[in-house]
This record gives C-alpha cells, structure tokens and sequence, in this order.
C-alpha cells in the first residue's frame, strides 16, 4: 500500500526544535481552511434555519454583495476583522479562543478508507483494458477500446514530441510530469523534479521569517 | 471489477498514492489520491525554502479537502474564480481543479472524481503559465489530464454528475 509519507511530521515540534518552514506554512494555511470552514458552517446554518442570504448579510456589513460572495467563496484574503465582522453579522457571535496540543492526542487509527486498505485478491486482472468492470456500460468500452480513441491522444503524443515546448510544464518549476504517471513514473518523476527544482521559478514567499 | 479494484491495483503498482492528512488526529471524511509525482512534491525534500513553504500550503489544502473541513466549489466553468475547486471547461468531461492560490504564483492540481468524495490528482501547473481562460495552454493542460485518466482507468469513466453534492456529499458552498 503506498500512502503519503506521514512519519514524524510533528517531530520538530514535539521535541522543542527549531520548526521547519514548511511546517510553519502547513499550520498558517490550515488555520485560514479551519477558520473558513468554521465561518462556512455558521453561515449555512443560518441560511437554512433563518433564511440568511448573501445580500443581508452584505447589508448587514454595509459591504457590496459581490464582496461578500468573494469572502464567501475563498478565505485567500481574509484578516482578523474579516473574521470578525463575518460573525457578527452571520449569526451574531464572536470567537470563542481556545488551542489544542498537538503532540498529546491520541492518533486516529481510520488513516485509509477501508475499502483501500484491502488488498487485491489474487487472481484479477490487473490491466484495466483487460477486463470491463460492473460499473462500465458497454457503450463506454466499445468508445475506449476502438483505435480512433487514441486519436487524442495522438495529438498531445505529437505535442509533447515537441509542440509543447513553448509551453513550460511543471517539469521546468517542480519537478512534476506534467503527462506522465505511467508505470515506472516514480523513478522518472524523482529524478525530473531534482532536475526541475533546480530551474524553480522564483516565487514570493510571504513571512519566511 | 469495480473503480474500486481498478484505484486498488493502481495504488498497489505505485502509480496512485492515498494521501493520508499530515497530522496523525486529522479525521478522514474525504479521499484523495495523487500522482506520485504530486506526492513527491508535498513530501520534499524541496531544493529550497520557497518550495518548502508553497507545497506546505498546498498540503494543507488538500487536507482541508480530506479532512470534510467546509471548502467552495463551482461548477460552471469561469464562473467563480475564488472557489476551492472548479469544473473545467466543458463540465461533461468532468476535469477538475483545486486551486491553492496562497503565496503567489497560485497552483492549479487537475484531476477528476472517481467518485462521490474520492478526488484523484493527476497533475500540477503554475497558474501563471496556464495564462488566460481558454488558452491553447488550458486545453493541452486538460488534455494531458484526460489522457493521465485514460492511461490509469481506460475505460472506466470519471464521475460525471448533475450536483455538486454528488460529487462532494458534504460541507460544500456552491459559489
């Protein structure tokens, strides 16, 4: 079974050290999705149960509706006072604070979905063109299985023969292959991104310290 | 065989990996399965600290995603450019973007749903080198999704749905 790396990602942190940036990062942005999901929830409560809308709330906050769909849609700019006024006018609340340890809790044994955590049973095909599954209508297989299928992907084959070059794939920022993940993709991947990281753009880094 | 078996085998052969949440408490209300080469990029090493930071936020994100924590979604394609995920252009091919946008250049990860609740990323861009709507870059770059589809799951189709709460059974915001 081959799952995300998880070992020691709390190490730093739990044994005192300094903490990695990449950390850091992961934290900052899961408060912002914990706080969205948290300000999301309230509203849909007090959409369904007091018929809140999104032009009484842009009322209720003198800001433009179109203002509120984006603090709704996204937290990308959100600010304490977003939080605040988000509260205050979606259900009359303010936050409640509170923190969690996170090197105390006891982990959580569900880590896969179960039905991912079996393993193949011996004996089923492996190849998927191989065989036609319950949940795949004939019309489905026939269209997937008959040569001028390909012809899409005769056009991107030619394009990443050469017709893509003016177009800089992921290989060239991160490292990612961009059309392939095919068997033996892991190797080719591991050494492409070695090769793309070293031809990272520069992106702004916002707090590194 | 089911999608199941097809996403079971494709696991085993190391072509998919579950992304499991980076902290051992995260609850697993979602599944999400990337290209390994996603996944390198979220587990490092990174060759610098800008990378390490920007793929540290993009975990995070898909952990928003796995965890059921309340994520946005659009499904009319340029409709909603703050949305978390979005329906690409045309929705009956059900590609699929999460947008992680925080720190700039945002990334783009394309994918499709197996089904409800279960996303499979098959590749990563720079936004900005996508560039506008409905480029020939935005088109290569779904094309060459559709084709990671087909190399993993042919004939098996992706989920393809009328809502979005078949898509994503919960804790969704249609923006």
């Amino acid at each position: 079974m081959n799952t995300s790396q998880q070992k020691s990602f709390l190490s730093e942190i739990a044994d005192g050290d300094q903490i990695p940036l990449g950390k850091r990062s992961y934290f900052r942005e899961r408060l912002r999705n914990r706080l969205y999901s948290f300000v999301l929830g309230k509203f849909a409560i007090a959409e369904q149960h007091n018929g809140l809308t999104k032009a009484e709330l842009a009322r209720r906050l003198d800001r433009r509706p179109e203002v509120i769909t984006r603090l709704l849609g996204s937290p990308g700019n959100w600010t304490l006072d977003t939080v605040s006024d988000l509260l205050l006018g979606i259900s009359a609340e303010e936050l409640d604070l509170g923190s969690t340890s996170l090197t105390s809790q006891s982990p959580r044994n569900y880590r896969i979905p179960d039905w991912l955590s079996m393993a193949p049973m011996k004996g089923e095909v492996k190849n998927a063109t191989d065989s036609y599954g319950s949940n795949c209508d004939d019309a489905s297989v026939a269209e997937a299985l008959k040569p001028s299928y390909s012809s899409e992907t005769q056009i991107y084959q030619q394009k990443r023969d050469g017709m893509l070059s003016a177009l800089r794939t992921p290989d060239d920022l991160y490292g990612a292959s961009m059309y392939d993940s095919g068997q033996g993709s892991r190797q080719r991947s591991t050494a492409g991104s070695q090769h793309g990281k070293s031809h990272a753009v520069a992106m702004k880094v916002q707090d590194q310290r | 065989m089911s999608m199941r078996d097809e996403i079971r085998f494709r696991v085993e052969e190391g072509r998919l990996i579950v992304l499991e949440p980076a902290l051992p408490t995260s609850p697993v209300v979602r599944t999400m399965l990337v290209a390994p080469n996603i996944a390198d990029l979220l587990n490092g090493p990174w060759s610098n600290q800008q990378e390490e930071y920007r793929f540290g936020r993009l975990r995070s994100d898909f952990d928003a995603f796995i965890e059921g924590l309340y994520i946005s979604a659009c499904m009319v394609p340029y409709s909603a450019k703050t949305a978390y995920i979005a329906s690409l252009d045309p929705p009956a091919e059900g590609v699929w973007e999460i947008r992680s946008r925080d720190p700039k250049p945002s990334l783009r990860v394309f994918g499709f749903f197996a089904e409800v609740d279960v996303f499979i990323a098959l590749t990563i861009f720079n936004r900005n080198l996508l560039g506008g709507s409905n480029t020939r870059e935005w088109r290569d770059a779904i094309v060459g999704c559709k084709a990671e589809w087909r190399k993993l799951f042919s004939p098996y189709q992706p989920l393809i749905a009328e809502t979005i709460n078949e898509y994503i059974s919960a804790k969704v915001f249609l923006v």
